[in-house]
């Protein structure tokens, strides 16, 4: 089926940037197990080009290269993980935008992350990567994507019009209650959201890598809440929950951001260092490389 | 298509694309005027956002470049200068 709809996808592409389109737009979906699948479908059994376009400007070596680079890419970071199996999460789209990750488990045994990803929609690095190195027996994932890639700052298209309302139309979409608990992960403009979205849901737990500032005046919308005074009250009332404020040791804006979404809530923020490469917006690759990622998150999120 | 349009084409898919340079929205600004020009070094473009400026660009100006011929352009305004002498041609 995977394989089908990957060579629909490729018969019509005109040039090989457009097959860069698909990858990256499988990338940003698809499941560790699916990657695997593929990439047997491809490379490893006797695969047959589909019909193509007879103006494409490409021809069939350099579509295969292109295709060969992109799943080796993606093997290559599912390795990262230093798992023997592919996690075995399955992919549901609860709705336009919103995708559930989850291996079918009970809910009672799991916590469910809601994440919030940039305005690439990847959390820092393609999804079956980050989904690798996630416990997939432990933790489902509720992937959400702000279709006006606007930080989430109108909240969901068709669900919520803004993000104070978003947290209350999320159980609308999934039986929240069934799980053991909730956390939230946010990364770039889906940081400082996710923040505030696990502020409202009683997340036992919220991470933000390279969020934004609570202070940016992108948020001033009439008659809602800045987001530092929301994350002031919600200090004063006090907060039940392990959170996570990280940022790269060598990107000094995202120092800036962290530090002033941790002056709102009186915490300090994590520098994230790295022995394999400089750590500047992107925290999470970095992490991989030096095989820490899972522990990292597991530790983070409370998994 | 102006020279200015292909600057918001860029702006716009290194926002997209969550290059982090691109967040600050004075700079965005300043590029698209024509008042700012920045280095590609300088820009914490990985391998995937790479890939979609040169979607972007050739999705809004048919002008195709390869991810990999970034690497021979010094800066975003010479990227825009590229783009703009091809559809001159």
């Amino acid at each position: 089926m995977l394989l089908e709809t990957y060579n629909g996808l490729v018969s019509q592409s005109r040039s090989l940037n457009d097959i860069h389109r698909i990858n990256i737009a499988f990338g940003n979906t698809m499941t560790p197990q699916e990657v695997v699948e593929l990439e047997e479908s491809l490379f490893v059994g006797d695969y047959t080009l589909p019909p193509m376009r007879d103006d494409r400007t490409f021809n069939d070596r350099e579509l295969m290269v292109a295709a060969r680079e992109w799943i080796e890419q993606t093997l290559t970071h599912l390795k990262l993980m230093r798992k023997a199996e592919a996690e075995p999460f399955l992919r549901r789209d609860v709705r336009k935008s919103v995708t559930l990750y989850s291996d079918g488990g009970d809910p009672d045994d799991k916590t469910l992350i809601i994440a919030l990803p940039g305005a690439n929609h990847r959390l820092m690095m393609p999804i079956p990567s980050l989904l690798q190195a996630l416990p997939a027996d432990r933790a489902d994932v509720l992937f959400i994507r702000d279709g006006t890639r606007s930080g989430y700052r109108q909240g969901l298209e068709g669900l919520a019009s803004s993000i104070d309302t978003l947290g209350p139309a999320i159980p609308r979409l999934i039986d929240i209650s069934r799980y053991r608990r909730l956390a939230g992960l946010g990364v770039s403009a889906g940081g400082l959201p996710s923040l505030l979205l696990g502020l409202q849901m009683g997340s036992g737990a919220v991470l933000v890598c390279g969020g934004g500032s609570p202070n940016d005046p992108r948020w001033v919308r009439p008659g809602q809440a800045l987001p530092a005074d929301t994350l002031r009250a919600a200090a004063e009332r006090g907060i039940d929950a392990k959170l996570t404020i990280a940022f790269g040791t060598h990107s000094d804006p995202d120092r800036a951001s962290a530090r002033d979404i941790c002056a709102c809530l009186g915490i300090e923020p994590l520098e994230v260092s790295s022995r394999s490469e400089e750590v500047r917006h992107n925290i999470l690759h970095p992490l991989a490389l030096d095989g820490l990622l899972p522990a990292f998150l597991a530790d983070r999120l409370g998994l | 298509m102006t020279g200015a349009d292909i600057r918001v084409v860029i702006a716009d898919a290194l926002v997209y694309a969550s290059v982090p340079r691109f967040r600050d929205s004075a700079e965005q600004a300043d590029f698209v005027a024509g008042r700012r020009d920045i280095r590609m070094a300088d820009l914490e473009i990985d391998s995937l956002a790479a890939m979609e400026l040169c979607i972007a660009i050739e999705t809004n100006s048919g002008v195709s470049i390869a991810p990999g011929e970034l690497a021979e352009v010094a800066s975003l305004g010479a990227l825009a200068e590229r783009v703009e002498r091809a559809l001159a041609t």
